[in-house]
C-alpha cells in the first residue's frame, strides 16, 4: 500500500517487464528476468493484472481466457490453419480448461457473451480468470476492488481466497485498507518510489499513528 | 483476395496499411519477370511472386511493425509510395513506366488458361480458398491471439503472448497472400502490368473494401470487394444510359467512392457483415 503516486503500479510494471528499471535487478527465483520481454516474464509463471478490467473485447468471454492458455509454441499455424483431428482434440482441451477458470470466478453462465458487453465487476474478474489460465505461480494484482462494489467485492475477496488455496503467492496493490488486513500476510508500505515500512498486519495497524504523523491524514493512504 | 489479404491484417491485429497495392506489384513483377525472361512455366512463377512478397513482408515489416497506430500506417505509405518509384524507375528490371507485356498464361499440362472465361475461374478457384483458409485463420487460435493483440496489446503481452512475433507472422501472410493475387493478376488480366497499377490509390482502395464490407470478418473484406468492383461497373451503365462523359463518369466515381466511404465511417462502422453480438 501506498499514497497515490508512490510508485506501486511502476513497482509492478518494473517486476513484469513493461518499464525497464534504471538501476537494479529483478530476480525471480535466483533468475535474472531484469527487463525481459513482458510475454516471456509471463511465461515463466510471473503474471501481473492492470488496474483497468482491460478485457478482449473483439472476443468472447470463454475465448479471452482460452487465448491465455499456455499451449506449445506460439506460432504453430500450419497445424491450426487445416483442419486435423489433433487440433481439435487441443482445442477442446484448452475449451476445457478455460471453462475450469471461468467456473472459478463464476462466470460460467456468460462463457458466450462478448466481454465488452459484461458489467465492469464481471470483467474485472475475468481480468483474473485469464491471468490465471497462464498458470502463473506468483500473481500480482493491481487494485482489484478498485471500482467495485460490495457484492463484486465479496466475489473478489472468495476467488482471491481460493487462488490463495492453490498455494499461488499473490501480490496486491489495494486501496481498501480493510481488505488487505484481513487478507495479507506481510503488508509494505511504499511512499515515493521507497518502501518505508513493512511487516504484519498487525504490524502495520500498531504503526498506524505513525504513518498517519508520516501522510498527514489518514485518508492520503488511500 | 487482395481485400481478404488486409482484412486479414485490419480485422485481426488492426493494423492499416497503405502499402499493400505494393506488395500486390511485388507478387505481379516477380511473376511477370521469372516468367518471360527466364521462361519458367507460370504455375511455378506465381507461387515465386507469393514467397518473394512474404520475404519483403518480413523485411519491410519487421523494423515498421516496432511502430504504433499512425505511425505505422505512415510509415507503409511510405514503402508503398518508395516500391511503387521502383517499379518505374528500374526500367532494365520492370520495364520502366511503360511496364510489361506479352505476359504468358498459366498452363497445366497441355492446357492453356487463355480465355478470359478461364481466368475467371482460375482466380475465383484461389479466391474461394484464400477466403476459406482465411476464414479458418480467424477461427483458430492464433486468429484469437491476433484479435486479442487487436484488443489490448499490453493485456495480450501480460498474458504470455509474443506480440510482435505474431504482428510480424501476419504481416507476412498478408503481404505473401497480396503478392499472390499479384501474381495472379498479372498472368490473368490482360497479359500486362505497369507501375501505375499499384500504387497508393489501389491501397486505399483495398482500405475501402475492407471497412464498408467489414472488418470483423472474412466474408466482410470479399462482400467489400464485391461491392467495391461492382460499383463502377454499375455507374457506367448509368452513364449509358444518362449519356455522361466517359471522362466525367470517372471523376463522378471518385466522388461516390469518397461518399460511400464516409457514410459508411459515420454510420456503419462495422461495415456490412457484423458479428452478431448477443
Amino acid at each position: 500500500m501506498g499514497p497515490n503516486g508512490a510508485g506501486k503500479t511502476t513497482l509492478f510494471n518494473i517486476i513484469s517487464g513493461f518499464i525497464s528499471p534504471i538501476r537494479g535487478k529483478v530476480y525471480l527465483k535466483e533468475e535474472e528476468i531484469t527487463s525481459l520481454p513482458p510475454y516471456l516474464i509471463a511465461r515463466k509463471g510471473l503474471v501481473r493484472t492492470f488496474q483497468d478490467a482491460r478485457t478482449f473485447d473483439h472476443l468472447t468471454v470463454l475465448e479471452n481466457i482460452e487465448v491465455a492458455i499456455p499451449n506449445n509454441g506460439d506460432i504453430d499455424s500450419g497445424r491450426k490453419v487445416f483442419p486435423f483431428f489433433k487440433t481439435r482434440l487441443v482445442n477442446k482441451f484448452i475449451r476445457m480448461r478455460a471453462r475450469e477458470y471461468l467456473e472459478l470466478v463464476g462466470l460460467s453462465d456468460l462463457q458466450n457473451r462478448s466481454a465488452r458487453s459484461l458489467t465492469f465487476g464481471h470483467q474485472r474478474l475475468l481480468g483474473i480468470a485469464r491471468a490465471l489460465a497462464c498458470r502463473p505461480s506468483i500473481l500480482l494484482l493491481d487494485e482489484p476492488s478498485a471500482g467495485l462494489n460490495r457484492e463484486e467485492t465479496n466475489a473478489l475477496l472468495r476467488v482471491i481466497k481460493e487462488i490463495h488455496r492453490r498455494n499461488i503467492i499473490i501480490f496486491i496493490i489495494e486501496h481498501n485498507i480493510g481488505m488487505l488486513i484481513s487478507l495479507a500476510e506481510r503488508i509494505i508500505v511504499l511512499d515515493k518510489g521507497r518502501k518505508i515500512m513493512e511487516g504484519t498486519p498487525e504490524e502495520i495497524k500498531k504503526e498506524e499513528v505513525v504513518l498517519e504523523a508520516y501522510f498527514g491524514r489518514k485518508k492520503c493512504l488511500i | 483476395m487482395l481485400a481478404v489479404s488486409l482484412g486479414l491484417l485490419m480485422g485481426l491485429v488492426g493494423q492499416i496499411s497503405l502499402g499493400h497495392a505494393a506488395f500486390f506489384g511485388i507478387g505481379a513483377y516477380t511473376s511477370s519477370i521469372l516468367s518471360i525472361k527466364y521462361n519458367i512455366p507460370v504455375l511455378l512463377t506465381i507461387p515465386s511472386g507469393a514467397i518473394m512478397g512474404m520475404v519483403m513482408g518480413f523485411l519491410i515489416g519487421y523494423p515498421v511493425l516496432k511502430l504504433k497506430t499512425h505511425y505505422l500506417t505512415l510509415a507503409t505509405l511510405g514503402v508503398g509510395i518508395a516500391l511503387q518509384e521502383f517499379f518505374k524507375s528500374a526500367e532494365p528490371i520492370t520495364g520502366g513506366e511503360v511496364g510489361l507485356y506479352n505476359l504468358p498464361n498459366i498452363t497445366i499440362g497441355n492446357f492453356e488458361f487463355s480465355s478470359p472465361l478461364a481466368h475467371y475461374y482460375v482466380v475465383w478457384a484461389f479466391a474461394l480458398i484464400t477466403v476459406f483458409l482465411g476464414d479458418r485463420l480467424f477461427k483458430s487460435s492464433t486468429g484469437k491471439k491476433l484479435l486479442a493483440i487487436h484488443s489490448d496489446e499490453q493485456s495480450a503481452e501480460a498474458i504470455g503472448i509474443n506480440v510482435f512475433r505474431n504482428k510480424v507472422y501476419i504481416f507476412v501472410l498478408s503481404s505473401g497472400l497480396a503478392a499472390l493475387a499479384g501474381g495472379l493478376f498479372a498472368h490473368c488480366s490482360c497479359g500486362a502490368i505497369g507501375p501505375d497499377g499499384f500504387g497508393v490509390t489501389l491501397s486505399i482502395k483495398i482500405i475501402i473494401m475492407v471497412i464498408i464490407g467489414g472488418m470483423y470478418s472474412i466474408y466482410g473484406a470479399t462482400a467489400g470487394a464485391i461491392v467495391i468492383s461492382l460499383l463502377p461497373e454499375m455507374i457506367r451503365r448509368l452513364g449509358n444510359f444518362t449519356s455522361v462523359d466517359l471522362v466525367v463518369l470517372t471523376h463522378i466515381q471518385d466522388i461516390i467512392f469518397g461518399i460511400i466511404l464516409i457514410i459508411f465511417i459515420i454510420f456503419i462502422p462495422q461495415g456490412i457483415v457484423r458479428k452478431k453480438e448477443e
